[in-house]
């Protein structure tokens, strides 16, 4: 063939395929994607990586949140953070005060999403393996350091709390196995606390893993009777599905471990980049949301976070604040801000026991001298100007805070201690040289030195220390500068500092957190503080349960402890969300689960 | 060969011991696994950290560590990510896989338009195009790319979707990108001014009118290529690709161009039947490529000739364009649905992560779910290393021009392109045989800063998220494997170098 004719051949060929394009070519598909709710991106830092967030390890805020949509409770913390009841999922009762009982009641709503009611074995299951009475061993590592399991009879639930170890009864649990009643062995002042999300993971799920129990009732009754008579081969198992089976961060091949109680059903998991959430067709409870998918998007670039929020690829986010940060999103049209405060507050902590300025040994044990000193150092600290200065920029609403045990949020019991604990009074907004001047004249001290420990690397501290620096040093005190990337370590390294500034987050509004404080030998009381009156109170509190009573303790407590010139707090960190307008309804609290507390209340337009 | 092979490997093993032992050594320094038990304030702390120093050993020194992880590291178990309980085995899969999928693209299209454009400059040497490139190259070289992926967001995703939303031409941007397109053609074609004149007006021309045609039909808003695009590009293709390598003067090599880009455009109309009927993958991608290839390969054939190779070779170049533009056109007319999804919501250009979560696709879509997500990242990375390409091809053409056998080819009388391309180009493109592998290798690596940013969950992010939650394991482990790959990256270029360059031998 010649070339002609091919080209020939070539061009009838492409004239006729011009030609048959005049034919309809196939269109694609139009597979619509029925998935016509309405759908809504969130943005979150972190992602997750366990469903069973009561684990040592698994608790984590980038579990929580998904774990507390995909899971009822009892009970919230709302708006005010005060305790708000969910009946539709189950109460609480305290039955007796000595000893310390308390009732838990399941709803006949509540049911776990293949269908099986939550029971007493889930709130067994819960309490059995934080209480630490069934563990056998310390630890279920091999001597290589390796996550091993547990063999044979040993026993390890890598999961502990203070408030459930002091459970030692087996509960007891009704006929028709809807409610459960535990025994404090001692009063434990944050029952509510515990009782309130009383259920963990699905306990027939695990008993199924772990026992091969098919049945739900049956794997739970297997469950129940497994702790109940301390079957150890059983346990063993138990405790293995329990530490391991639920640390995943893609979506499992086995269904059932995402098994949950709430509105929502976690459906997909990408790793490091989403968890899609959507509505749970078997959940019966009262928070019924509005929105039918929600996805969790991870951005842990808190400027990514705040483009993609203008981009529309997310509709709320609440990236790390700085003031570039707040700034920028409230440049933008659609989107409103919140700025408010979170569950840290910083604070300055004092050492009494290092031969420093603060240290009655140093004057010869002449503890009124001490006092004085530590007076006059508190008096200079800034307080309102590091708010003002640092804080306000991004929250314009900050105040000072003048409470060692009590979020601002949670107001009644904040106005209470904080009208009894003279902090506000004595110090007001601080940088009192003149004061500070005159309580070191009193005491008969010049220029005494203060070695001040905060974490080198963080900037927000750096400034705070600058501004701490110049007031006291115009007051008559040398200040130096001690700050370590290690600071976390040598916080117990007392002779290194004699005032350390950090923070404490507050875990949630209950009171047994902050004992270990201030109690003589307590663990976090690097300073070494030590009163009587202070430990008494504290031993009174740890059995106290009435509110009231808490209130009025916590009130002498901080008196005390202000009367001692123990240290000062200065102010909540801020927290900054912005929501897009095309969303309704959300707003934060600054305890965990943050934004997500009432998602059940928001809408989508 | 073999016992210069054996040798390199020893050394690769031993001095990745050294670096193992050294980088445990300084990260037993620089981590502090209970940081943030520290700070916690739960009564029941010393407990939870007596677990953790069990959990990772931290009651025994350092180098006794750091033998217990060889020994396990050596039988295939990398250790653990204790913050989440996942063993580093599982974790690295998705980081790998993740980031290979950021910058496989971003690192061709850097060598392809980095090599022409410092092709372009050489030939181009002390002109105006010269100097103006060689600027470009540098600034974008220094820009930081935290800076350039805010700004990237900003204006091509934010911005763009906006625009896509909303269209309104602007005359004056169009007017300017017309005359920037009419400098560079002019520059980059060179001759005299008479010359530069007649391209600057035509690629001006060209540009506008594209430009215009596109935005004025709505195209922006609904992108599409069609079966006009595809005859038309693959014209194009057949006639500058044996422009270049044969010459309008081979008629067989044009003649069997032009047939591949007809067949390429006749095919389009069956396989839009085939891509409905059948659901396409990946496997049915890679198989009609390479029947398009052998098709092409037996025009070429078919034509005959005493330079058979250029024309099959003319015909394949031909066929592989044709081929993606099917493929584009076909991935562009998901356009209208894609857009329109909730999972979308009129938003398509993405600032975030690899894929949209939840998105209902076919596998048509999701490319296009892929491409709306991979822009941005990799127009950042290209305009970041496309310059050292550019220098780097720069250099060695300048070098290659000024051989003594380029002046006996253009002595005997070959032309200018015969010159370049047959006599300089192949050697100007060979001291890149030991860049490109070292550079494909630190594809595994990730792009830390701009994964961080794109929020892409890879390598890159797997180290930082690892050092930041102080996890060894993971951190060991992508130091392992970086060391290993850079070592057998040097390996392969020396082999690389070997093969293409008679001159050098492996085993001297």
């Amino acid at each position: 063939m010649s070339n002609r004719k091919l080209i020939a051949a070539a061009g009838i060929a492409l004239t006729s395929a011009l030609a048959l394009t005049a034919c309809t070519p196939p269109t694609p598909g139009a597979n619509s994607s029925a998935n016509a709710a309405t759908s809504i991106n969130v943005s979150w830092n972190q992602a997750f990586y366990s469903y069973n967030n009561n684990t040592d390890y698994g608790n984590a805020v980038a579990n929580t949140n998904p774990v507390y949509m995909s899971n009822d409770r009892i009970a919230y913390y709302d708006k005010d953070l005060k305790i708000a009841q969910n009946p539709s999922f189950g109460k609480y009762e305290k039955v007796s005060d000595s000893p310390l009982k308390v009732k838990i009641t399941f709803a006949d709503t509540a049911t776990w999403s293949d269908g099986t009611p939550v029971t007493a074995a889930d709130a067994i299951l819960k309490w059995a393996s934080a209480s630490g009475n069934y563990n056998t061993t310390k630890s279920e590592q091999d001597d290589d350091g390796n996550v091993a399991a547990n063999t044979g009879n040993d026993v390890f639930f890598n999961s502990s709390d203070p408030g459930f170890a002091l459970i030692k009864d087996f509960p007891e649990v009704s006929a028709d196995g809807k409610s459960v009643t535990f025994t404090y062995s001692a009063p434990f002042v944050d029952w509510e606390i515990l009782a309130m999300d009383p259920a963990g993971v699905p306990a027939h799920v695990v008993a199924k893993r772990a026992l091969g129990t098919t049945d739900p009732a049956a794997a739970n009754q297997a469950l129940i009777d497994a702790f109940k008579n301390k079957d150890n081969a059983a346990l063993s198992k138990i405790s293995n599905v329990y530490n391991n089976d639920f640390n995943f961060k893609k979506t499992p091949a086995d269904k059932e471990l995402l098994v949950g109680s709430g509105p929502y059903t976690i459906t997909d998991i990408a790793e490091e980049q989403y968890l899609t959430l959507e509505k749970n067709p078997n959940y019966k409870g009262s928070h019924v949301p509005s929105i039918g998918k929600v996805t969790i998007r991870i951005t842990p670039d808190p400027q990514a976070s705040v483009q993609a929020l203008q981009n529309g690829e997310v509709l709320v986010t609440q990236p790390q604040a700085t003031a570039d940060i707040l700034k920028q999103l409230q440049g933008m049209s659609n989107i409103n801000v919140l700025t408010q405060n979170g569950g840290t507050y910083e604070h300055v902590d004092l050492v009494f026991k290092n031969g420093g300025p603060f240290d009655p040994a140093k004057y010869g044990g002449d503890a009124a001298k001490a006092l004085k000193v530590r007076q006059a150092f508190l008096q200079t600290i800034p307080r309102q100007k590091i708010v003002d200065n640092i804080i306000k920029p991004l929250n314009p609403t900050a105040e000072l805070r003048n409470s060692f045990t009590r979020v601002p949020e949670d107001k009644a019991a904040y106005a209470a201690v904080t009208a009894a604990n003279g902090i506000q009074a004595t110090y007001g907004g601080g940088s009192n040289i003149d004061k500070a001047k005159a309580l070191l004249a009193e005491a008969g001290v010049t220029n005494p030195t203060v070695r001040v420990m905060y974490a080198q690397n963080n900037t927000r501290r750096q400034q705070e220390f600058q501004l701490m620096q110049e007031s006291a040093q115009a007051a008559g005190f040398t200040v130096q500068d001690v700050s370590s990337k290690d600071w976390g370590q040598l916080l117990k390294k007392t002779e290194t500092y004699d005032a350390s500034l950090f923070g404490w987050q507050s875990q949630s509004t209950g009171v047994s957190e902050s004992i270990a404080n201030y109690e003589t030998g307590g663990q976090n009381n690097y300073g070494k503080y030590s009163d009587p009156q202070v430990d008494k109170l504290l031993d009174e509190l740890k059995v106290t349960t009435d509110t009231a009573r808490q209130t009025e303790i916590l009130a002498s407590v901080e008196k005390q402890l202000a009367d001692d010139a123990f240290g000062i707090t200065i102010f909540q960190f801020p927290e900054v969300t912005g929501i897009s307008k095309k969303v309704q309804g959300v707003s934060s609290i600054p305890l965990s689960p943050n934004y997500f507390w009432n998602f059940w209340e928001w809408k989508v337009s | 060969m073999a016992r210069f092979l054996a040798r390199r490997l020893g050394l690769a093993v031993g001095i990745l011991l050294v670096l193992s032992f050294a980088m445990y050594g300084l990260l037993d320094i620089a981590l502090d696994p209970l940081a943030d038990l520290r700070e916690n304030p739960a009564p029941n702390r010393e407990e939870m950290i007596a677990n953790r120093v069990r959990l990772l050993n931290l009651d025994l020194p350092w180098y006794q560590r750091y033998f217990l992880w060889l020994s396990h590291f050596v039988r295939g178990d990398f250790g653990l990510a204790w913050k989440t309980m996942q063993p580093v085995g599982a974790i690295v899969q998705s980081a790998v896989a993740t980031s290979i999928q950021l910058i496989f693209a971003a690192t061709i299209i850097s060598i392809l338009t980095g090599v022409t454009i410092g092709l372009i400059s050489a030939l181009r040497q002390y002109t105006t195009f010269d100097y103006v490139i060689t600027f470009i190259s540098f600034l974008l070289y220094s820009l930081p790319v935290f800076w350039v992926a805010v700004l990237l967001k900003q204006f091509f995703a934010i911005g763009a979707n906006d625009y896509i939303a909303n269209p309104s031409i602007n005359w004056v941007a169009v007017l300017i990108a017309s005359v920037v397109s009419g400098l560079f053609w002019a520059g980059a074609l060179g001759g005299r001014r008479r010359k530069k004149l007649i391209v600057f007006a035509s690629a001006f021309g060209l540009t506008l009118v594209l430009l215009a045609a596109l935005l004025l039909s709505g195209w922006v808003s609904h992108p599409q290529i069609g079966l006009v695009g595809i005859v038309i590009g693959s014209l194009a293709a057949a006639l500058a690709v044996t422009a270049l390598f044969a010459g309008m003067n081979n008629r067989r090599a044009l003649y069997s161009a032009l047939t591949a880009a007809a067949v390429g455009a006749i095919s389009w109309w069956p396989l839009q039947w085939l891509f409905v009927l059948v659901p396409m993958n990946w496997g049915w991608m890679i198989g009609l490529l390479a029947l398009a290839m052998v098709i092409c390969a037996g025009i070429g054939w078919l034509y005959g000739g005493p330079d058979r190779n250029v024309s099959m070779r003319g015909a394949m170049f031909v066929g592989l364009f044709s081929s993606v533009l099917v493929f584009l056109d076909r991935v562009l007319q998901t356009w209208p649905e894609y857009y329109n999804t909730s999972e979308i919501n009129g938003r398509p250009i993405a600032t975030l992560g690899a894929q949209t979560p939840g998105l209902n696709a076919d596998f048509w879509m999701a490319q296009l779910d892929r491409a709306t997500h991979l822009m941005l990242p990799t127009i950042a990375l290209v305009l970041i290393s496309f310059a050292t390409y550019t220098r780097y091809e720069r250099g060695a053409m300048l070098e290659v021009l000024n051989q003594d056998y380029i002046r006996t080819a253009r002595a005997k009388g070959l032309s200018e392109r015969v010159v370049i391309v047959r006599h300089a180009l192949r050697n100007a493109l060979m001291p890149l045989a030991s860049v490109v592998p070292v550079d494909f290798i630190t594809l595994i690596g990730g792009a830390v800063i701009t994964e961080t940013i794109f929020s892409w969950a890879g390598m890159g992010r797997l180290f930082i998220d690892s050092m930041t939650n102080q996890e060894v394991d993971p951190v060991m482990f992508y130091i392992m494997l970086t060391g290993a790959l850079a070592m057998i990256a040097n390996l392969v270029a020396d082999f690389l170098y070997a093969v293409i360059d008679p001159r050098i031998r492996v085993n001297a």
